[in-house]
């Protein structure tokens, strides 16, 4: 196996650096930097380095012009990473998922420090991953991809160059393409990996949480089988492989999230659907529509408006709800059992429409069946 | 028509029309009269008037001296009265600018809205002045000169189906938005205030923005609270909380719709946004005004090198969402119609 660390390469002379911490300490610190690596993420340069106390990182650059895109490249890689970082605050930072040290955000150069990512990229590895490493490696991969959600962050770049397998767990790396839950979807994220939505003349309407099950499902095939995903007919031949992609491939809305298709590896989601369900921000828009109903008497009140679509809502707040409705719809089963699995706005709706909810559930299990999902690339 | 009131002495004037058109004698440096030719054609009038000024007859002579005002500033009935408030550094010019710039490069045209300058010596006194300096060379804008009693621009409204409307822009330095004096007599008849909040300056348990809570009084004096005058909130320079909830969504969603409930969700955001940072009495003209909005905006992306005149953006300038609190703006003082601009606020 490879390494990122800066002790491999030869050391460039040392630098100081002030950058911010993840929760929000400025730091002032030397540094010594390895050389550019060959492979960065795109408008980005990726080099190793250590601090004089000999804490070993990965430093991501801004590089060629125009330089606003690498802005916003690194602007998504900090965005996470601090979204990982709070959302894991009360239950540790988890390991599937790369980590931010720190970043420097406001001048002409910024840059962001990273945790040096562990083992190699999919690129090697899935070129040896033993059949008795294929289902921890799903599951971890699941499993990062359950704390994505959880911290509100679509990914949009998952392929065999951001994933990394160090022979335990695999590990998502590479945020620069990812956006919040719920921002308009972009052509974005490496062919043939990109789901339809992120291509070009495709990306419409908001970045959901299962845009990345589409590439995760191909990245999970293709380690599997090491084929690529031409046609359906293929996942067919694998029985594993059909019953875990299940639906996959539908247009996101009917895809299972990445809790259900745990489920299915018999693992469980080790998010806690509390920080799921909860938003530091709903006391605040509670009190914003107690303000409103004063102003207007019989305006919808907060129970009615946080069911609305977009952010008043769905900052941080991952939507699996509905999304997870049909995914167990999908699966034909209850994937945990869990009765009311289904977060927050997903809930009202069922409480508001109870009877029609079973009609719909039961509708998509039908329409599901015969929906024909033959294009997957 | 209606009459149209002189922002600059509060004079109402009720023949507009009838009133003599002057032009700007730059050799003279003063304004002259203008003399129709007899017999001239439609289209000649059009010509010698286009530009033209009507000199505000301040009856009361309020004023010490002689003001002007935009011929076009009345022809279309009582423009909507706008401004901008908040502490000096709060970002109220660069946000005006940025505004500004967006309406020069058809922002508004997204949301279906036709515009035109009303002054285009005005107009492009300030693009040269302001919106090139700020948005193609990065630099940062002096704060705005005190003693202005005009408004920094103007344009004429057009929505798609409905009427024309003139749209005034009144930008004030912050230090006199904290006095009582002649220099900001449109505050009494604003139809709508654009509240700018500075992130950096929010505080828990504070009591709020000094001009905010001033300007509230003054209008509250006018007996124009809480239905006859609308507020937009901004929460400004955006850019400084973009990895924060709720502010990192709204900057990557830049709809260019107008959609009543966006609006809403967008507010209710930006309230709870203030309301964790414990600073809700930011919010107050939320609270006193029926007809209000919250906004996030950026009008540079980025922070400059150093404050204040001189300094640049090493980043660039990138405005973000600049448009949505005026377009609110223009729904809320129905400039634009329609059931759905009706419900924007409420």
């Amino acid at each position: 196996m490879t390494s990122d660390r800066a002790g491999d390469s030869p050391l460039m002379e040392a630098e100081e650096l002030r950058f911010r911490s993840h929760n929000g300490d400025v730091v002032l610190a030397k540094a010594t930097f390895g050389p550019d690596e060959p492979l960065a993420p795109p408008f980005l340069a990726a080099r190793p380095a250590r601090l004089a106390d000999g804490t070993e990182f990965r430093q991501l650059r801004v590089t060629g012009t125009p330089r606003k895109l690498g802005y916003e490249r690194l602007d998504n890689e900090i965005l996470a990473g601090l979204r990982l970082h709070e959302m894991s605050e009360s239950v540790g930072y988890p390991p599937e998922v790369s980590r931010l040290l720190g970043y420097e955000a406001t001048s002409a150069d910024p840059f962001v420090l990273l945790e040096p990512y562990r083992g190699e990229s999919l690129t090697e590895a899935a070129q040896y991953l033993l059949e008795a490493e294929q289902h921890q490696f799903q599951v971890s991969l699941l499993t990062g991809l359950c704390w994505l959600v959880a911290a509100g962050i679509a990914h949009r770049g998952i392929a065999p160059s951001t994933i990394r397998w160090d022979g335990r767990r695999a590990q998502i790396t590479d945020l620069s393409m990812s956006t919040v839950l719920g921002a308009p979807r972009e052509a974005i994220g490496t062919p043939p990996w990109a789901a339809r939505e992120q291509r070009p003349g495709h990306a419409t309407g908001a970045a959901s949480a299962q845009d990345d099950i589409w590439a995760t499902g191909r990245l999970i095939f293709y380690v599997y089988t090491r084929e690529e995903l031409i046609s359906r007919s293929q996942i067919d031949e694998w029985p594993a492989m059909r019953s875990l992609l299940a639906g996959v491939f539908s247009p996101p809305e009917d895809r299972p999230t990445a809790r259900v298709m745990l489920s299915r590896l018999n693992a469980e989601c080790p998010v806690p659907r509390a920080l799921d369900d909860h938003s530091r921000l709903d006391a605040g828009r509670r009190r914003f529509y107690a303000v409103r109903a004063s102003k207007h008497p019989g305006m919808a009140t907060e129970a009615d408006a946080g069911d609305g679509d977009g952010p008043g809502g769905s900052e941080g707040v991952p939507r699996e709800s509905s999304d997870q409705v049909s995914a167990q719809a999908n699966a034909g089963t209850s994937p945990t059992g869990d009765t009311t699995g289904e977060p927050r706005s997903g809930r009202r709706l069922l409480r508001r429409f109870s009877p029609l909810s079973s009609l719909i559930t039961g509708g998509l299990a039908v329409l599901r069946a015969a929906i024909v999902t033959s294009v997957v690339r | 028509m209606s009459e149209v009131i002189c922002p600059i002495c509060l004079s109402e004037i009720d023949d507009w029309d009838g009133l003599p058109r002057w032009r700007w004698d730059s050799l003279q440096s003063n304004y002259v009269e203008i003399t129709m030719p007899v017999g001239a054609s439609r289209q000649q009038r059009a010509r010698i008037q286009r530009g033209a000024f009507v000199r505000c007859p301040d009856p009361s002579h309020v004023m010490h001296d002689e003001h002007y005002l935009p011929a076009d500033y009345g022809r279309f009935g009582p423009p909507a009265v706008l401004g901008f408030v908040g502490v000096t550094r709060s970002g109220k010019s660069h946000l005006l600018t940025a505004m500004v710039g967006e309406i020069e490069r058809g922002g508004l045209l997204e949301y279906g809205i036709s515009s035109r300058p009303i002054d285009h010596a005005l107009h492009r006194r300030f693009l040269d002045g302001a919106v090139r300096p700020l948005l193609n060379e990065g630099r940062v804008l002096p704060g705005t000169q005190e003693g202005i009693v005009t408004f920094a621009d103007a344009f004429l409204v057009s929505p798609e189906g409905g009427p024309d409307r003139p749209v005034a822009l009144f930008d004030v330095a912050g230090g006199e938005l904290t006095r009582v004096d002649d220099t900001k007599q449109f505050l009494d008849i604003a139809d709508g205030l654009i509240f700018v909040v500075d992130p950096a300056q929010l505080s828990a348990g504070g009591l709020g923005d000094d001009t905010f809570n001033t300007v509230l009084d003054v209008v509250r004096s006018t007996g124009r609270l809480p239905d006859r005058i609308s507020a937009a909130i901004v929460l400004n320079k955006a850019d400084m909380v973009r990895f924060e909830d709720p502010v990192a969504f709204w900057l990557r969603s830049d709809s260019k719709a107008l959609d009543a409930a966006e609006f809403v969700r967008e507010s209710a955001d930006v309230y709870a946004f203030l309301d964790s940072m414990g600073a809700t009495a930011w919010a107050r003209p939320y609270q006193e005004c029926v007809k209000a909005t919250l906004h996030v905006a950026s009008p540079t992306g980025g922070a400059a090198l150093e404050d204040g005149e001189g300094g640049v953006y090493p980043r660039g300038v990138m405005p973000r969402r600049v448009l949505r609190p005026l377009v609110a703006m223009l729904a809320m003082t129905g400039v634009l119609t329609g059931a759905e601009a009706e419900r924007v606020g409420i």
